[in-house]
């Protein structure tokens, strides 16, 4: 029990740590927002101790959102609502674009970063996983935890590199290093 | 070390989360939102049928008579049946094969056919939705995978992350506000999101990888390699005797004193190679159970290993309690909850900030609208069809889903069809509940009833509340991206 107040009242004053530090507007020096890191790695510590290795990391992680929630809503700001009354149907600006390009490009994209980077991203989490020194059961719960990763990362630079060439051809190389290293 | 990224990376990053967010926005909303209120499926297949008798203790030689009573009567009997052991969150006994089901009363007679018919519907829609399974299981993974993208790309897309750490602006302009609303739930929730992208990822692709170990290790074979994952199964040929239910039990209580035996499968049902495996729940681990399996007559033959096995298997075994919360009580279903519904805030204010950049309006933001509120009345015309007429729930969630959007674009004003929609919704949940009371009288005044129709009560108040608000009309900020908002 006293466990679980600790991890509590830890947690609740790292995040406040955190708030102070940003609010107080500080010389940085004098920010505690260290003390607030530390603070929640103490609450960390003590959820552990009161709950188990398993449930006590995955409520230290989770946790925080609502104290920082609960100080994000002290902090609420209304502001005067700035509109302007128009009709819904109102077309303010016509857009000129080549409909057929732009489907392409979309249609490309979506083949970037769905099918290409799903299928490189299992073959290079296989290959990576396999090359760690685990038995292959654990071979396999690592690949599966690693893969949406990595997918979701390939998908995000395809999109944002302004050279699509560059990502495709990472994306098809390590698909191609899974590959060949995952013996398949 | 300087950790701002560059101007160019922000927008670069900035245009990549769009791609993603609008590529996925609705169905991910529809799968956080889902996935919400399945946190407490327990509970709803609970309040779906009140009237069920419930017990905190249990006689498993009652259980044991059931069962070979129900096999007796010329139920069918199929390779796996299944008796769920009554547990503190769900405390009703009940014997089922593949096809069909029934409550055990106290006494050890037949009780009400299992049917949990809404409560499937809500887990469907979150596991498939409403898909055909295997192709709707790999669509809702992919969702999992776009949500790691979408998390990494957020962040990098953040210069402000910890200058505005802090900040909600409600009112001002609609884009800065849905972005504050935006960035501030799934900032603080990235832990949270990510750990259900990964897992949720998980239940899709496990087969997926399956098959590629499988081409590694074992020729293809995926049987094998499940068997090195999950535990190999007995072989067994052994003499059809009725089988020891309650010895198998009271073993497995034995053996892992201060655990929660779940349930009871028999497999390979009516065969000489029919065993048991009886799953228990470790108090403090995140594995689901651990499994023990026994023969006809209750003699123990081994136990799979999950608790103390290699750590992958400990790891693929302990996906599901952290996808759905449940573990350590009923405190973390709430926050789950919360979690949750932050989820499905995010992946509506993404797409709204999406909608109030654009200098144009269209059937766009009436029809998102009209999915997003109206989503509220179909799962409560859904739980009516359902729980109280008896009817299929799921057309009827997907022509009002249709209807609300033909609607709200029919109305040809976002705000409006919002406000109608909400009315709508609290005037459907509130439906839903005098008719739960009309039907179930005294059963509805037990504690999950109550529970759960006074939760829905306040949410259908919060919907009248926020449907009443005095309307302002819906535009679109005509300003230049505020700098402040650029993330």
């Amino acid at each position: 029990m006293i466990n679980t107040i600790a991890a509590f009242a830890l947690g609740i004053a790292g995040v406040g740590c955190l708030y102070s530090s940003w609010k107080d507007r500080l010389p940085a020096q004098l920010r505690p927002t260290l003390l607030g890191w530390l603070l929640l790695i103490a609450s960390g510590y003590f959820a552990i101790r009161a709950s188990g290795a398993e449930f006590g990391t995955t409520l230290i992680v989770t946790a925080p959102a609502l104290v920082a929630w609960l100080l994000v809503a002290t902090n609420l700001e209304l502001r005067q609502a700035k509109v302007r009354k128009r009709k819904a149907t109102e077309k303010v600006e016509s857009i000129e674009t080549d409909g057929t390009r732009s489907l392409s490009r979309h249609l490309l994209l979506f083949v970037i970063t769905v099918p290409l980077s799903a299928a490189a991203a299992t073959l290079f989490s296989v290959a990576l996983a396999r090359a760690l020194p685990f038995s292959y059961v654990s071979h396999l719960a690592f690949a599966i935890l690693l893969m949406p990763f990595l997918w979701g990362c390939a998908a995000y630079w395809a999109l944002a590199d302004s050279k699509l060439a560059r990502p495709v051809v990472t994306i098809v190389v390590l698909g191609l290093i899974g590959v060949v290293t995952a013996g398949l | 070390m300087n950790l701002i990224p560059s101007a160019s990376l922000v927008k670069q990053s900035l245009s990549s989360h769009s791609w993603l967010g609008l590529m996925v926005g609705a169905l991910m909303y529809l799968v956080c939102l889902s996935g919400t209120l399945a946190v407490f499926y327990p509970e709803l297949e609970r309040w779906e049928q009140p009237r069920i008798q419930e017990v905190k203790e249990y006689d498993p030689a009652t259980l044991e008579r059931a069962y070979h009573e129900l096999v007796a009567s010329g139920v069918e009997v199929t390779e796996h049946m299944f008796v769920n052991l009554p547990s503190p969150e769900s405390p009703r006994a009940s014997i089922s094969s593949e096809k069909e089901g029934w409550f055990i009363n106290p006494d050890g007679s037949r009780g009400e056919r299992v049917n949990h018919e809404w409560t499937h519907l809500l887990i469907n829609l979150h596991l498939y939705l409403h898909l055909p399974e295997s192709f709707g299981m790999y669509i809702v993974s992919a969702l999992g995978a776009i949500l790691c993208g979408l998390i990494v790309s957020g962040l990098i897309a953040h210069p402000r992350i910890f200058k505005d750490a802090f900040v909600l602006r409600l009112g001002g302009s609609k884009h800065l506000e849905q972005a504050d609303i935006h960035n501030r739930l799934s900032v603080w929730s990235s832990p949270f999101q990510l750990m259900i992208a990964i897992t949720g990822a998980y239940f899709g692709f496990a087969q997926l990888m399956a098959m590629v170990f499988a081409g590694i290790y074992t020729n293809g074979d995926t049987t094998k390699l499940f068997a090195q994952v999950f535990g190999e199964e007995p072989k067994l040929e052994q003499k059809l005797t009725p089988i020891a239910l309650s010895k198998a039990i009271a073993q497995t209580k034995a053996m892992a004193p201060g655990t929660t035996p779940l349930y009871v499968t028999i497999e390979e049902a009516g065969k000489p190679g029919q065993f048991m495996l009886v799953g228990t729940q470790l108090p403090d681990r995140l594995i689901y159970v651990e499994q023990y399996h026994f023969d006809t007559a209750g003699n123990f033959i081994d136990k799979v290993g999950y608790s103390d096995g290699p750590p992958g298997r400990q790891v693929v075994y302990s996906t599901y309690r952290l996808h759905f919360g449940h573990f350590g009580g009923f405190g973390v279903k709430v926050l789950y909850f919360i979690l949750g519904l932050a989820m499905s805030v995010v992946s509506v204010t993404g797409f709204n900030v999406w909608l109030a950049k654009r200098k144009r309006q269209d059937f766009l933001n009436t029809v998102w609208a009209g999915l997003v509120w109206g989503t509220v009345p179909a799962l409560a015309l859904s739980a009516v069809a359902l729980v109280l007429l008896g009817i299929p729930g799921t057309p009827v969630f997907w022509i009002v889903v249709a209807i609300s959007c033909a609607i709200a674009h029919h109305w040809n004003d976002e705000t409006l069809a919002k406000q109608r929609l909400q009315i709508a919704g609290a005037v459907t949940i509130a439906a839903l509940i005098v008719g739960y009371f009309v039907k179930f009288g005294a059963a509805a005044l037990t504690p999950i009833p109550i529970g759960v129709n006074a939760s829905m009560l306040a949410s259908a108040a919060v919907l009248l509340l926020m449907g009443m608000k005095r309307a302002t009309p819906a535009v679109t900020s005509f300003r230049e991206p505020d700098p402040a908002a650029a993330e």
